[in-house]
């Protein structure tokens, strides 16, 4: 480039004040990096956990999950976590909790688990619904099916993976995937869904490779878990203490209290980060303002000899507000992109190691939050030199080059 | 008339007192004048050429430059006037530290809109000042001779009328003093008004006339060319 081929902008003056002085600029643009890269996160970061937290609401679907006694945390692990687990009662007593009063529709399921080696890295869960009585699974599976699933076919969770061949072995056998769901941020994103009747037919195709199941009874021809919806004006609490008061043998979990939990400590977090942002964002305009106030006191009169040259008070303070807007816009650019190297790389491991619903926002969303952010920490510039902007504008050079004579 | 100041006056309050740095001051200046104001430090002269250059409000009297009041003037208007009508030369170093001599030079071009090649005025300036070899060199690297150079350059770019300095060779050897003087003769003779205001009495040799300053007033007219 021509070394003297530029005009002497405002922008111009701004850029060679922030390039002359390093040390001073890397400053300003790590402070507004710091507070980019904090907005940017944390926003990503909430606004992935309220998506985890409608996906998990949306999907949970029953107001009620009737379990084994001594089998609730478990059933919970299932749900939230995906952590494979498999425990069985009477499919008689589905008929018993229909019965109880103000539940008004039930649906029976049973768990199994894979074998680890054979579809994924890990154990995943089976579950085998009724389609005549499923109230949870079908409408889920309908958003991106509209054939309702046929035996011997698998519906899959969204971390599972697929073969090319489209579909999945279990067991030494190879099942057809009818259709992956999208994602939930819970349990489900690593379980396997099927019938009732493909679930028995695996079964036997796994005693016929020689697989036993071991547990305290044979999973064909039991359940394990009674999914329940009450009457709108019902209580489920109370409706769950009735259950588990003429039923001995079973544990009831409340969908309210399961996620009331979630939200609980969801809510928490959120404003941890948000308080955190706030408080950030305020300490960023402070020593924003310390460091623009102090640099312009610093070059007083380099502000008089522009006056004296024929600046007007307007044009001092455009410099000043220029140079910040500069910093702030290098500062957010940087801080968000490097909030963007850890938060999308790294979402599985940051929404395992919350052990909370996680669902990063789509592109829309991302674009939304990265001007949120661009505009608070870029604001966060301007806005502490506001002071120092106006206070070079109403300085007298005559008196300011005076200064220690 | 180029410049006319007509019962300039400034006063202050020192220790409650009232106490005129600038009292009743009259002078004027016409096209190729070459005027130096002598006195000792302390005797009102920045105060003066402050206030004539519009840097400083006066308490009394009135400064008319090409026919206007500048002190009628707003913050635009008379920012206009001293970008483009006034060359000031303030005292000490002036040059900003983050711009080359070059850019402190063309940089009075660019606080005003105007239409023109800066980059080559400015050489063609620093040419004049003898110092074009220094346009890319950063004002820390220039000796004082040099910084006063590139001031006296900068003062020329937007062809002013009057170029006003303060005490332009205070600080320098007397070869360089007698260089920058001859530069200022040069300048005048080109049709540029000159006010200079100086404690130094081998300068006024080089003014076409001189007047003394003392405790804030102007006397002491001498014809000196």
């Amino acid at each position: 480039m021509n070394k003297i081929g530029y005009s002497l902008s405002t922008g111009r003056l701004s850029w060679e004040n922030l390039r002359r002085k390093p040390f001073r600029s890397a400053c300003l643009i790590i402070v507004v990096s710091i507070l980019a890269f904090t907005l940017f996160g944390g926003s990503i970061l909430v606004s992935s956990l309220q998506n985890g937290l409608t996906s998990m609401t949306k999907r949970f679907g029953a107001d009620m999950m009737v379990v084994p006694a001594g089998n609730a945390s478990k059933a919970e692990a299932v749900l939230l976590r995906g952590e494979p687990n498999f425990f069985y009662f009477d499919e008689s007593l589905v008929t018993r909790i229909a019965q109880t009063e103000g539940i008004t529709q039930v649906s029976a399921q049973c768990f199994l688990t894979s074998l680890s080696t054979e579809c994924c890295d890990d154990l995943v869960q089976l579950i085998a619904f009724d389609p005549a009585t499923d109230f949870v699974i079908q409408p889920w599976i309908a958003e991106v099916r509209s054939a309702a699933i046929a035996d011997g076919q698998l519906v899959v969770g969204s971390r599972i993976e697929i073969n090319s061949d489209g579909s999945i072995k279990l067991f030494n056998r190879n099942y057809p995937v009818a259709a992956q769901l999208s994602r939930t941020a819970a349990g489900f994103d690593t379980s396997i869904f099927m019938t009732r009747n493909t679930m028995d037919l695996l079964i036997d195709a796994a005693h016929k490779e020689g697989y036993a199941f071991i547990a305290d009874r044979e999973p064909k021809g039991s359940i394990s878990a009674i999914l329940a919806r009450v009457d709108s004006k019902a209580d489920a609490e109370s409706i769950a203490r009735s259950i588990k008061r003429n039923n001995q043998n079973v544990d009831v979990l409340v969908s309210q209290g399961i996620l009331a939990g979630i939200t609980g400590a969801l809510q928490g977090l959120v404003v941890y980060i948000n308080s955190f942002s706030i408080i950030l964002w305020v300490v960023a305009v402070v020593i924003l303002t310390a460091v623009f106030s102090g640099s312009v006191n610093e070059r007083k009169k380099e502000f008089a000899v522009l006056r004296i040259l024929g600046a007007t008070r307007r044009k001092l303070a455009l410099i000043v507000l220029s140079e910040s807007a500069l910093a702030g816009l290098a500062g957010s650019l940087a801080g968000i992109a490097a909030a963007g190297l850890v938060v999308f790389p790294f979402s599985t491991y940051i929404g395992l190691r919350l052990g909370l619903p996680y669902i990063q926002p789509g592109f829309g969303g991302v674009l939304g939050l990265i001007l949120f952010s661009l505009v608070l920490s870029f604001a966060a510039g301007p806005l502490a030199a506001v002071y120092s902007a106006m206070r070079i504008g109403g300085a007298e050079a005559y008196f300011t080059m005076r200064e220690g004579e | 008339m180029l410049l006319e100041i007509k019962e300039l006056t400034k006063e202050y309050k020192r220790n409650g007192a009232p106490f005129s740095a600038v009292k009743d001051v009259r002078l004027s200046l016409d096209t190729r004048d070459f005027v130096s104001v002598i006195g000792r430090s302390g005797s009102g002269k920045t105060t003066l050429l402050s206030m004539t250059a519009g840097l400083l409000k006066p308490t009394g009297g009135s400064v008319t430059l090409e026919g206007r009041n500048i002190f009628d003037l707003k913050d635009e208007e008379l920012s206009f006037v001293r970008n483009a009508r006034v060359g000031y030369i303030p005292q000490g170093m002036s040059l900003l530290p983050n711009l080359t001599a070059l850019d402190n030079v063309r940089l009075p071009f660019y606080l005003s809109k105007r239409e023109g090649d800066a980059a080559a005025k400015a050489l063609s300036l620093l040419d004049q000042v003898g110092i074009s070899h220094l346009a890319l060199i950063y004002p820390k690297q220039l000796s004082g001779g040099e910084q006063r150079r590139v001031s006296i350059a900068r003062a020329l770019i937007n062809d002013p009328a009057i170029l006003i300095a303060d005490e332009p060779t205070g600080d320098l050897d007397a070869d360089t003093t007698a260089e920058i003087m001859k530069l200022f003769g040069r300048i005048a003779q080109n049709g540029t008004a000159i006010l200079l205001v100086t404690h130094e009495p081998d300068t006024i040799s080089y003014g076409n006339r001189v007047y003394v300053m003392n405790a804030g007033t102007l006397t002491g007219k001498t014809e000196t060319g």
